[in-house]
């Protein structure tokens, strides 16, 4: 017997011809992992917030929800958990405790009740240390999982997630999803998480739905998807071990994991050995150089940055990688002169920050894209915001059209000038803001964390983009935890550990040499092809040597 | 048991009495010990470089305001010196002393009290009287940290795309009015997502119950009263006339009996109540811990 069923799922937002949702049909399996997929935009929030009706959107919908044997309608609220994306904007109260009865104070439990409910989750999720804090002090993957637990504490059926390790680091969204798993086994709570990071998600799903533009295009379990996806660009956001497995020329059955991969490798194309060619890197003029670079936030607090020293030359794209909380975005603020250290230098294109007076540094010379780029709108559309950022540079207004054509086509944000910014999804907002830094042509970009949020085919156009200023002479600094994108882009990269970047590299040599952090496709290659650490270039070394 | 481990009600109860002795009692033993009482919870309570700042302002203050009463009040019967031929009395000195002594403090105890009522104590008290109120207060104390970071957050961003020009002071009002106004429509936006989630987590249904972690157990109900049978001490002696004190015209003579140093004496017990108790603590932490 389903627990969830979807029947010919119709719906259109108000005001829009086009339907959000289109005669979708599926059903659940109670106690099922299930991986909802699909570009930004396909219609996944949609869903998941007509399946939990406090939050359904406005609009006109048609068919079946059912939920056992109950149309959804009627069904209670705690049977039925969600998590949204943000970490932050999600948590109600000012204390964790607080925020974990919430839901049971709504609920009208009793005291006794709220507490025996609230203290064995606690317990279960690992919240005790954090018991007494405020959201505030907390880390994003300890807020997300604050969120998962405060759903936990109604002891719903079934969890909806949308999103919820866009805005996490690595690790952190590694934990989470290990955390809903282990829900999932040990409690049997059925799951409908939707995500754009697949690389852990997708192996450990049960099964996989895909939508496309409001439609269900494919569905079954994570293998049965990725032979059914061969051909399609969504095939791109699945992990690397299929993705190889695809270039490769979809020989058995669809490697998933690391693991998996190397099987599959050592299995289809025993003999190849190789090595990965890449070009000497040359050193150029410095752009930006720290010296012994010393800062702290609090005089009594600890060194974030200690005696930090890093060159990085002019043209280069120079890819800062490491821990959370191991000072990669105070590095970024050092350097575009919103932190200032308390020893040592920094300095840009041979002049130290102080010695730019005003806002020469800014004006023409350096910009910072945030983690969060809506800090950076300041106007109701983004015509209006770019336009208005054009006028501040102090340039005349006839020029706007034709400066700012060239950034709106390479980043194809044509569609979305009439729209207010904050309406626009992560990805949309990543590129305007980069649209409206560009235009003030900067010959350096700091990027923190541009890759968080975005789904495959935002990031693949990212890529591109940054070879296209790459080519122009742009220099870029980014810091990531993205090791893909950083592999993709870099020029060097280095490992900020301790406060001090370590082990300036080339991509290649970098990844190849590093066990833990690297890139899925440096784990299956090791071994057996040296200094590779893509999976384009494991593809080509596998077809080079097959052919001969 | 200190105040912070007492529910937050007895301490309201304890922070109120002792406030209110401080202010409306002008006896100078009485001053004296509430300020004792005030240093000797703050020095347990505030971390040393806070308290050292908190002292020097209470010094300040206090010599201010014995230095400045004499030019205003030329009461009493002992001049000392005549100043544009208004005589500056030794009375207008010890009244001024006397008041420096109540406000420093008012202003010590206002000290340890925010120590004592973090936010989450606040709202509890808030919660016992309205439930509503209590989850305001919550939410506001969730969300002006929150609002603070994101100000702090649009002004770097703009700042480094040199928004916030130092061109000119017209510039820069400008400017800010541009990021106040990018800040209140982040903030509705944030609202409405806060909104959503408070909705899926089910509020709204139906009869809300309030949870608290603080309970109310035997030994706040006799600290409670312990404290207020200390406090009670000083009224009825006020009331009896044990504890009448004045400045003008001469100063009162303090002639001790049993019953004004029964009250002082009470009310010693009530001011250094806390730092005792802190004390106690940590004697019975360390006879416990040699036990390990």
């Amino acid at each position: 017997m389903e627990l969830l069923q979807v029947e010919n799922l119709n719906f259109t937002y108000p005001g829009s011809r086009e339907k959000a949702l289109n005669g979708v049909s599926f059903s659940l399996e109670p106690g099922s992992f299930t991986l909802l997929m699909g570009a930004s935009g396909s219609g996944k929030t949609t869903l998941l917030q007509i399946l939990k009706k406090e939050i359904a959107p406005f609009g006109e919908k048609s068919g079946s929800l059912r939920l056992g044997d109950r149309p959804l309608e009627e069904m209670a609220t705690d049977r039925i958990g969600y998590v949204a994306q943000s970490p932050e904007s999600q948590i109600v109260t000012d204390r964790v405790w607080h925020e974990l009865a919430f839901g049971a104070e709504n609920m009208g439990l009793e005291s006794e009740e709220i507490r025996l409910r609230v203290g064995e989750t606690a317990s279960y999720f690992g919240i005790g240390e954090w018991y007494h804090r405020h959201p505030d002090t907390l880390s994003g993957g300890q807020k997300q999982l604050l969120n998962l637990a405060s759903v936990m504490v109604m002891r719903p059926e079934m969890i909806l997630l949308d999103e919820p390790t866009a805005q996490l680091d690595p690790i952190a969204a590694a934990n989470f999803i290990a955390t809903l798993k282990k829900i999932n086994r040990e409690l049997g709570v059925t799951v409908l998480i939707s995500e754009h990071r697949l690389e852990e998600c997708f192996p450990a799903a049960d099964r996989v739905l895909v939508l496309e533009k409001g439609r269900l295009i494919a569905g079954g379990t994570p293998k049965e998807v990725c032979f059914a996806l061969r051909e399609h660009p969504l095939f791109a956001a699945l992990p690397s071990a299929a993705r190889i497995w695809r270039s490769l020329g979809s020989k058995g059955e669809c490697p998933l994991t690391v693991k998996e991969g190397r099987e599959f490798l050592h299995r289809f194309f025993p003999t190849v050995q190789g090595k990965t060619e890449t070009k000497p890197f040359t050193e150029s003029a410095a752009a930006v150089e720290l010296q012994a670079v010393s800062f702290r936030y609090d005089r009594t607090a600890p060194d974030v940055v200690r005696e930090m020293s890093l060159r990085v030359n002019s043209g280069e794209i120079f890819a800062v990688l490491g821990e959370n909380g191991s000072g990669k975005s105070t590095t970024l603020r050092l350097i575009a002169g919103l932190s200032k250290p308390y020893t040592g230098s920094c300095r840009v294109f041979g002049k130290t920050i102080s010695q730019y007076k005003g806002n020469s540094l800014y004006r023409e010379l350096l910009v910072f894209l945030p983690q969060d780029p809506t800090a950076l709108f300041l106007e109701n559309t983004v015509e209006d915001d770019l336009r208005e950022s054009f006028c501040l540079m102090g340039k005349p207004r006839e020029e706007y059209p034709e400066c700012a054509a060239k950034w709106i086509d390479l980043f194809e944000i044509a569609p979305l000038l009439n729209r207010h910014p904050y309406d626009l999804s992560g990805g949309e907002q990543q590129k305007c803001a980069l649209v409206k830094l560009l235009m003030r042509a900067p010959k350096i970009l700091l990027l923190d964390e541009p890759t968080k949020g975005l789904d495959a085919a935002f990031k693949q156009k990212l890529v591109q983009a940054l070879h296209v200023l790459r080519q122009e002479g742009m220099t870029v600094i980014m810091v990531t935890h993205d090791v893909e994108f950083a592999a993709d882009t870099a020029d060097r990269c280095g490992l900020l550990f301790d406060g001090k970047v370590l082990a300036v590299e080339q991509p290649n040599r970098f990844f190849a040499g590093n066990m833990f952090y690297t890139t899925a496709a440096a784990r299956m290659a090791r071994g057996k092809f040296e200094n590779t650490v893509r999976c384009a270039e494991i593809t080509a070394l596998c077809k080079g040597q097959a052919e001969i | 048991m200190t105040l912070q481990r007492c529910n937050p009600f007895v301490a309201a109860v304890y922070f109120l009495g002792v406030l209110l002795i401080t202010m409306f009692v002008p006896h100078p033993i009485i001053l004296a010990v509430s300020l004792l009482g005030a240093v000797s919870i703050c020095a347990f309570l505030a971390t040393a470089r806070d308290l050292w700042r908190g002292l020097r302002l209470s010094l300040f203050l206090f010599c201010l305001i014995t230095a400045v009463n004499p030019l205003f009040s030329h009461n009493g019967v002992t001049p000392l010196f005549y100043m544009n031929g208004n005589p500056v009395t030794l009375e207008a000195y010890l009244y001024g002393a006397g008041i420096g002594l109540m406000v420093v403090s008012v202003y010590l105890w206002c000290k340890a009290l925010s120590l004592v009522f973090t936010a989450d104590r606040a709202v509890y008290l808030f919660g016992k009287a309205t439930p509503k109120t209590a989850l305001v207060l919550s939410t506001a104390l969730r969300y002006i940290p929150m609002l603070r970071r994101q100000a702090d957050r649009i002004a770097d961003a703009q700042k480094t795309i040199g928004c916030t020009a130092s061109d000119g002071y017209w510039d820069r009002v400008k400017a800010i009015l541009r990021m106040f106004s990018a800040l209140i429509g982040w903030s509705l936006e944030s609202a409405v997502e806060t909104a959503k989630a408070m909705r899926a987590k089910g509020y709204g249904i139906g009869r809300r119950t309030a949870y608290s972690d603080l309970s109310f157990r035997l030994r706040d109900g006799l600290m409670t009263a312990v404290c207020l049978g200390l406090a009670c001490a000083v009224p009825i002696a006020v009331l009896r006339h044990d504890l009448d004190f004045a400045y003008y015209p001469a100063v009162t003579r303090i002639e001790f009996s049993v019953w004004n140093t029964a009250a002082i004496a009470a009310f010693a017990v009530l001011a250094f109540l806390p730092a005792g108790a802190e004390i106690g603590e940590r004697v019975k932490w360390n006879y416990y811990r040699s036990k390990i």
